[in-house]
């Protein structure tokens, strides 16, 4: 109980003012909604600006009769560049797309979402193994992926094909195929599948499938009716965002697709762009449909999720609960390992045959026999060569910061979205999406255009590739970080705040630290993600600012310089490797 | 060489030979064409003052910043060769044809364009650099000897046409005889090399533009029905064709010879062909911004360009030097066609239109 005394001014001092009456306009309700636009309010300016400015340019692109770059804005708009979208190879385009982007998602979701239960929530042998395998094709860009395929699955010269012939066998691997592409996305893909399942998985409360166990539920049952239902965030958000970037890739489709006579949106767009004139209004027009159809898919996908709980992590126990696997263990070490080597060893092998190849033609491996038909001297020029390290050190400095920046925005938006009543709730995750949704093509034009205009002197400086890295990874990062704090209760934290924290204490020492795995993860995606990106820099690097993605491919491009970039796209997959190794441990410190 | 709606020229292609099988290696520009340099008062190659003391001086120790569409083996050695021999230093940043002109354009809009040389094969691109600024009138101290060779000079001195790419047939040494090579554009075409052919997109690029604009002009549009019916891969760019016939993924292909050139230093299994119609040659072209203008060193470089050692060199790479008239051509190169019209750019555009209709080709 508390006494309060009435005493006498002091000190002659003067009374204290009347407290002024509570202003009449100022109610308890448009208090709350003061505060609702104060939390979102700096995000949505700041987000805004990043992504809004330069898809701006992109749209107004569509809109416009000429294209809207530095110093020929006009706004005489029309809509016949529309017209682009009934031409037939545009739909043929959209439809191989399409095609090919559900087919990879649900491939790359088997595959990323099998690896992430067994090494989650199974007593796999050899699981801190397969959990590395599940990341490892993160080291390999698409791009490079694709390269690499090319020279194993080519249908008269790839090396599997070689490899058959000498066996005597007549069977041919042809990559370039639709099989092919979608084969080789889903690879490349079901990484992020597997990190965010693995992530809700291994965060799970095991108290609800106990539950079940209890009142009789076998394992199957309790698997199918409580385990993978609670993983549904991460399912779909995972889904959603390998569809997407299937959906938008340009490297695999490029290298693989292309050389079959099939067409996809990306590759329809890219040489849109790269005819002579360029036709980048027409581009602009296909992108935007893209923006749309994405955005549509995003609030579908919000509007599913919003109807039922997916809360899994609360202050009631994390030891997940493992199952026995029995006899299907080993198969299971099989798929991983077969996974392993289709996305992994095989491709690496052909980069290093590739680089220790003196002659690019091999007509049987027994060729390789011959004096002097490997030479690995490559490695050491590579190695000594001061502008490597440069270009190194550019890609390691840029990813980091963009990685670190990129997962505390992530984390600010995310929990906007997911822990507050905001004003524009909606609206800052549909703007972080959109860059998923615009071709890396399209939208890299946009940045160069947004950061030659901006009176900030970031253009031409290694910041502008942060900048840029930080914007074209934001969808990725809020994905990632979003399932998780989808799946961390909000009751720890508000216990906290109940007994005294401020919020931002709240969060810093309860959410923070229950998310700590799963932001490692976000920011080991990140950091894959921006030491893999290429399109969006081939806009903004200057000689000063090169980075590893451009150098190599720029070498490939060289046309006869395969040789160095072989052995270059090697060694970068051994630099990210060992990049992204301690944030993995961080990551990985549950297994 | 008259500038007219066909130029023939008989260029130089001692270089061009040298990569066939029956040639004289890469290195095929003749001898007796080695410059002398003079460095006592500025720097003079063959008597032709390249530049003045007051320029070397102004440039010493400065560096020259290019952007380049061009093959960037071939520039990168022109830069080392540069600085090896006036110690000013280059670098060079290689896009894609569009991507180059995106970004030019763009970046001097905004007055950042940090380009102070810009090269390019694409006439038309080079015209509006031209137009918006890009490019600015700029003399070297030889310019009359430039203005003397048809075709050198463009756009009342916005820029130059420094060197001629060349474009015939490649075939892959492992699995061709050279006996069974395509000689010809006819050969090329008379069904020996279906599902074993390649050839790039007419569109993604002012070389591969002007090739489709050779073939139609030359032998009309059944003439790319014809390499339709070879059932050809097609190719977004001249690289990723060239890697594919070093592979043996395709036997045959019709190439730029500078990307020849590159593939087969670097070990590939090619040989080209100088077809018995002639080879077809892009202009590619040279300006100064206004970057370079303050910058004496890419006024030097510029100026080295042109002179006899920089055309030498140009040779080296298996371009035909733009300047005829510094004795860098053999005797017995074949001949070149360079389509030259003013028409030359609508023409382009519409070669692009047919090439895509006819091998139903989107974009």
């Amino acid at each position: 109980m508390s006494v309060t005394l009435d005493r006498p001014p002091v000190n002659n001092a003067p009374p204290p003012a009347p407290k002024p009456a509570p202003n009449p306009t100022v109610t308890p309700r448009r208090r709350m909604r003061i505060g609702r636009v104060v939390v979102s309010g700096p995000l949505l300016l700041l987000v805004g600006f990043l992504v809004l400015v330069p898809v701006g340019f992109v749209v107004l692109a569509a809109f416009s009769t000429s294209v809207p770059r530095p110093g020929n804005i006009d706004f005489a708009l029309t809509l016949e560049n529309f017209r682009t979208l009934a031409d037939p190879s545009v739909m043929k385009a959209t439809g191989n797309s399409l095609l090919i982007a559900s087919l990879a998602t649900l491939l790359a979701l088997i595959i990323g979402g099998f690896l992430a239960f067994i090494t989650a929530r199974s007593n796999v042998p050899f699981r801190a193994f397969i959990y590395a395998i599940g990341l490892m094709p993160l080291f390999l860009p698409s791009y490079v992926g694709a390269l690499a395929w090319a020279i194993l699955g080519s249908p008269s010269a790839g090396l599997l094909n070689v490899a058959l012939r000498d066996l005597g066998l007549d069977a041919v691997v042809d990559v370039y195929s639709f099989g092919g592409v979608v084969t080789v996305m889903a690879i490349f893909y079901a990484p992020y599948a597997f990190l965010m399942i693995h992530s809700a998985m291994s965060m799970m409360n095991p108290d609800l499938e106990d539950a079940a166990g209890v009142h009789g539920g076998s394992m199957a049952q309790t698997l199918k009716n409580v385990t993978f239902p609670l993983a549904l965030p991460a399912i779909l958000g995972s889904g959603l965002l390998i569809f997407i970037l299937v959906l938008e890739n340009f490297p695999v489709a490029q290298v693989l697709a292309t050389p079959a006579g099939i067409d996809t949106l990306p590759t329809y767009i890219y040489r849109v762009m790269m005819a002579t004139p360029a036709r980048g209004n027409d581009a602009a027009t296909v992108a935007i449909v893209l923006v749309g159809f994405v955005l549509l898919l995003t609030s579908l996908q919000r509007r599913y999720l919003a109807k039922r709980s997916y809360t899994t992590v609360t202050g009631k126990g994390m030891k997940a609960r493992r199952v026995d696997l029995g006899r299907a263990k080993w198969p299971a070490v099989v798929f991983a390992g077969g996974y392993f080597l289709i996305a992994v060893v095989l491709p690496l092998l052909a980069l290093l045959l590739t680089a220790g190849r003196v002659s690019p033609y091999m007509s049987s491996f027994r060729d390789l026999a011959a004096p002097g038909a490997l030479d690995f001297s490559v490695f050491g020029e590579i190695l000594s060569s001061a502008a490597f390290f440069g270009v190194a050190g550019n890609s390691i400095f840029v990813s980091v910061l963009a990685a670190a920046l990129g997962t505390a925005l992530a984390f600010a938006v995310a929990y906007v979205i997911n822990r507050t009543r905001a004003r524009g709730r909606a609206l800052l995750e549909g703007i972080s999406m959109v860059p998923l949704a615009v071709p890396h093509i399209v939208l890299g034009i946009g940045l160069l255009w947004t950061w030659l205009i901006m009176p900030i002197p970031l253009y031409g400086t290694i910041w502008v590739l942060v900048v840029a890295f930080l914007v074209v990874q934001m969808p990725q990062g809020l994905r990632s970080v979003s399932a998780s704090i989808q799946a961390t209760h909000r009751d720890l934290e508000d216990s906290a705040v109940m007994l005294g924290a401020r919020r931002a204490k709240a969060i810093t020492f309860v959410t923070l630290p229950l998310m700590k795995v799963t932001l490692a993860s976000s920011f080991l995606l990140l950091l894959m993600l921006s030491m893999r990106e290429l399109t969006v820099p081939l806009f903004l690097y200057t000689t000063d600012t090169k980075i590893l993605s451009i150098e190599i491919f720029d070498l490939f491009e060289n046309g006869g310089a395969a040789q160095e970039a072989a052995a270059m796209s090697v060694v970068y997959c051994v630099i990210m490797f060992i990049v992204s190794y301690l944030p993995q441990r961080f990551g990985n410190q549950k297994h | 060489m008259k500038k007219s709606r066909i130029a023939y020229s008989a260029l130089a292609l001692a270089t061009v030979l040298g990569l066939t099988a029956c040639g004289a290696g890469p290195n095929g520009a003749d001898p007796a064409a080695d410059p002398t340099r003079d460095v006592s008062d500025g720097l003079t190659i063959n008597g032709e003052l390249i530049a003045d003391a007051a320029l070397m001086a102004a440039a010493a120790g400065g560096t020259v910043v290019m952007y380049t569409g061009a093959s960037p083996e071939s520039e990168q050695a022109v830069l080392d060769q540069f600085t090896a021999e006036t110690g000013i230093g280059g670098e060079m940043t290689r896009m894609a044809p569009n991507k180059l002109s995106e970004r030019v354009i763009s970046e001097n809009a905004v007055d950042k364009l940090s380009a102070e040389i810009i090269r390019t094969a694409d006439k038309m691109m080079a015209a509006e650099f031209v137009e918006q600024g890009v490019f600015v009138p700029y003399e070297t101290p030889f310019q009359q000897n430039l203005a003397s060779v048809e075709g050198i000079v463009q756009e009342g001195n916005g820029y130059i046409t420094h060197a001629y790419g060349t474009y015939g047939i490649a075939y892959n040494t492992q699995l061709v005889d050279q006996a069974d090579a395509p000689g010809s554009w006819a050969e090329l075409a008379d069904g020996t090399w279906k599902d074993k052919f390649g050839l790039v997109y007419a569109g993604s690029g002012g070389g591969n533009t002007s090739l489709a604009a050779f073939q139609i002009r030359n032998f009309g549009e059944e003439y790319l029905a014809d390499l339709d019916a070879l059932e050809p891969r097609i190719f977004d760019s001249m690289s990723t064709q060239l890697d594919a016939l070093a592979r043996g993924e395709i036997e045959v292909t019709q190439v730029s010879f500078q990307g020849a050139f590159a593939s087969k230093l670097a070990g590939a299994p090619i040989e080209v062909v100088v077809p018995d119609e002639g080879l077809n040659g892009v202009a590619y072209g040279m300006g100064i911004t206004p970057a370079g203008l303050d910058n004496p060193a890419a006024q030097v470089f510029y100026n080295w360009t042109m002179s006899q050692a920089g055309q030498t060199l140009l040779a080296e790479q298996s371009y035909a030097p733009a300047r005829t008239d510094l004795g860098i051509e053999s005797a017995g190169a074949d001949e070149m066609q360079v389509y030259e019209g003013t028409d030359s750019t609508d023409l382009g555009l519409a070669a692009v239109d047919t090439w895509k209709r006819i091998f139903s080709y989107a974009g």
